[in-house]
């Protein structure tokens, strides 16, 4: 029996040339429709118009302040949605009676798509950031309260018991071994959350507000513009990116014990 | 000190009646056959659990609950994974109120103890099965507790850290004296390290042989091949196969 173990892929085919592969073959596959004038421009600009207008747009300062004023909106609901999504959900972890009693509530509201809070947002805020704070809050809360929740039941039982076997009263065990114990699952929550949140805001803005990312694309398509549609879209993507990296980046910091899980991600 | 217990079943008739008394500063095993109780059983004397008739008592008193005076090692290790091996030993201390630099000198003596040092600042991800154990065994000393409790503390080791292991922890027990009442199914490792060895039978467990171990202290690797100590072992198998 012999066992060749050895890479016959070869140097070409590396994740980097493949994953710059696939950039090539979405711009080619965007840009040679509209060149070959298979699409009206008004409807998907080729990609060189959409660059033009992403480059105006940031020198202007336009979107730079629509980016900053979308994001300070996600700021406040996700710092909203964090102490609350963990203040509940250490409280509900921590005592049953609490659990079942808010648990029906939540269940009532969980299934109704922040989004469709937008209307009477509206009507209860008017037009600007107080829709928006509700609506990002709303949607950053579930997942941040369900992980958080998740965490501290996750604790298992014998660290439990090992803690109170050491001496351990309420207090340490709350700071020493619920919370650590839970961050796993609560940094996933945040990330999430804040997923949530930037979407959220996007869609917000779109109908309640007169500022920001999602206006601005909003605003943009009623005047037929729609490189700067794109381009708004495309600074949409590359913040929703960011943060994420962000997080997860914050992610290696507060859990280094967990190391592992999160190099299988990145592959 | 003496350490006098009659317990009996939670819910499902684990223990029938299981008495047995602990002198102080000896080495006591509990062995008795897959699902007998016998982790019920450290679990009562930890103050885990509460037996539903008959008590435990330490030094005359009755126990009411979970004491670092009654530390306990268990199967899986129990170390805290988001915590270093420092702070894992540092663990009881802080619950006991002891400020940062005292209790890292503590910590460190029980560290170097267990031949641990230089892994201060690992996380027990990092740790290999021997290492946690020695960990877990360095944090239920550190509060310098009255007993230590062990659940099967080997297990989950493979034999030849688990031989290993043995001869450390006679070796620790040797300089510290503790009390220590260990759970466990296999009857040599009870004869190696234990003065006595108390034998359940199958569930509802109660009380089959409570015998002491004759064998020379300091206990050496090579009595695991003389004839004294096969004869106690065998004596044991023989009441454990009835």
């Amino acid at each position: 029996m012999d066992i060749n173990l050895e890479n016959k892929l070869g140097p070409v085919l590396t994740r980097r040339s493949i994953h710059l592969a696939s950039y090539v073959c979405v711009l080619l596959a965007w840009d040679l429709p509209c060149r070959f004038g298979l699409l009206k421009t008004s409807l998907l600009p080729p990609p060189l118009e959409v660059l033009k207008a992403f480059v105006q747009l940031s020198m202007s300062g336009q979107m730079v302040l629509d980016a900053l004023t979308s994001l300070w909106r996600v700021l406040i609901g996700f710092a909203i949605a964090t102490i609350l999504g963990i203040g509940l959900g250490l409280s509900t972890a921590i005592s049953p009676r609490l659990r079942q009693f808010a648990s029906p509530i939540f269940e009532m509201l969980r299934p109704i798509p922040p989004v469709a809070w937008t209307p009477i947002a509206i009507a209860w805020f008017g037009l600007g950031n107080g829709p928006a704070f509700f609506i990002v809050a709303l949607g950053a809360f579930f997942p941040i309260f369900t992980n958080a929740l998740a965490g501290v039941l996750s604790v298992s039982p014998i660290d439990r018991d090992a803690a109170l076997c050491l001496g351990a009263g309420r207090r340490l065990m709350l700071t020493d071994v619920l919370i650590p114990g839970a961050l796993p699952y609560l940094v996933v929550g945040l990330r999430t959350g804040l997923g949530t949140a930037w979407f959220c805001v996007i869609v917000a803005e779109l109908v309640g507000a007169q500022s920001g990312l999602g206006y601005a694309i909003q605003l943009n398509r009623l005047t037929l513009q729609s490189d700067k549609v794109l381009a708004g879209m495309i600074a949409i993507g590359l913040l929703g990116y960011l943060m994420h990296r962000l997080m997860t980046c914050l992610q290696r910091r507060v859990v280094p014990w967990r190391v592992e899980s999160l190099r299988r991600e990145y592959a | 000190m003496t350490f006098g217990r009659t317990c009996d079943p939670t819910q499902a008739e684990t223990l029938a009646g299981v008495s047995f008394s602990v002198p102080r500063g000896s080495f006591t095993s509990v062995v008795g056959p897959s699902g007998c109780g016998k982790t019920t059983l450290i679990r009562i004397i930890a103050g885990l659990l509460t037996p539903t008739t008959g008590r435990v008592t330490v030094d005359g008193v009755f126990i009411t609950g979970p004491s670092p005076h009654r530390t306990v090692i268990f199967q899986d290790y129990g170390l805290f994974e988001w915590k270093t091996v420092m702070e894992n030993v540092e663990f009881g201390l802080k619950a006991k109120g002891l400020p940062t630099g005292e209790r890292r000198k503590v910590a460190q003596r029980y560290i170097d103890l267990v031949h641990l040092t230089g892994s201060e600042d690992k996380y027990p991800s990092e740790l290999s099965g021997g290492m946690k154990q020695r960990a877990a065994i360095a944090r239920a000393l550190a509060v310098e507790p009255r007993c230590v409790l062990m659940d099967e503390p080997f297990s989950a080791l493979d034999s030849q850290t688990r031989l290993l292991l043995q001869e450390e922890i006679v070796e620790i027990w040797e300089s510290t004296r503790k009390t220590i009442v260990m759970v466990t199914h296999n009857v040599e490792e009870a004869v190696f390290l234990s003065d006595r060895v108390v034998v359940l039978s199958r569930g509802p467990a109660r009380v089959a042989l409570d015998m002491e171990v004759d064998l020379v202290r300091p206990r050496a690797p090579k009595m695991r091949s003389e004839s004294r100590f096969r004869e106690i072992t065998d004596a044991l198998w023989e009441v454990l196969r009835r």
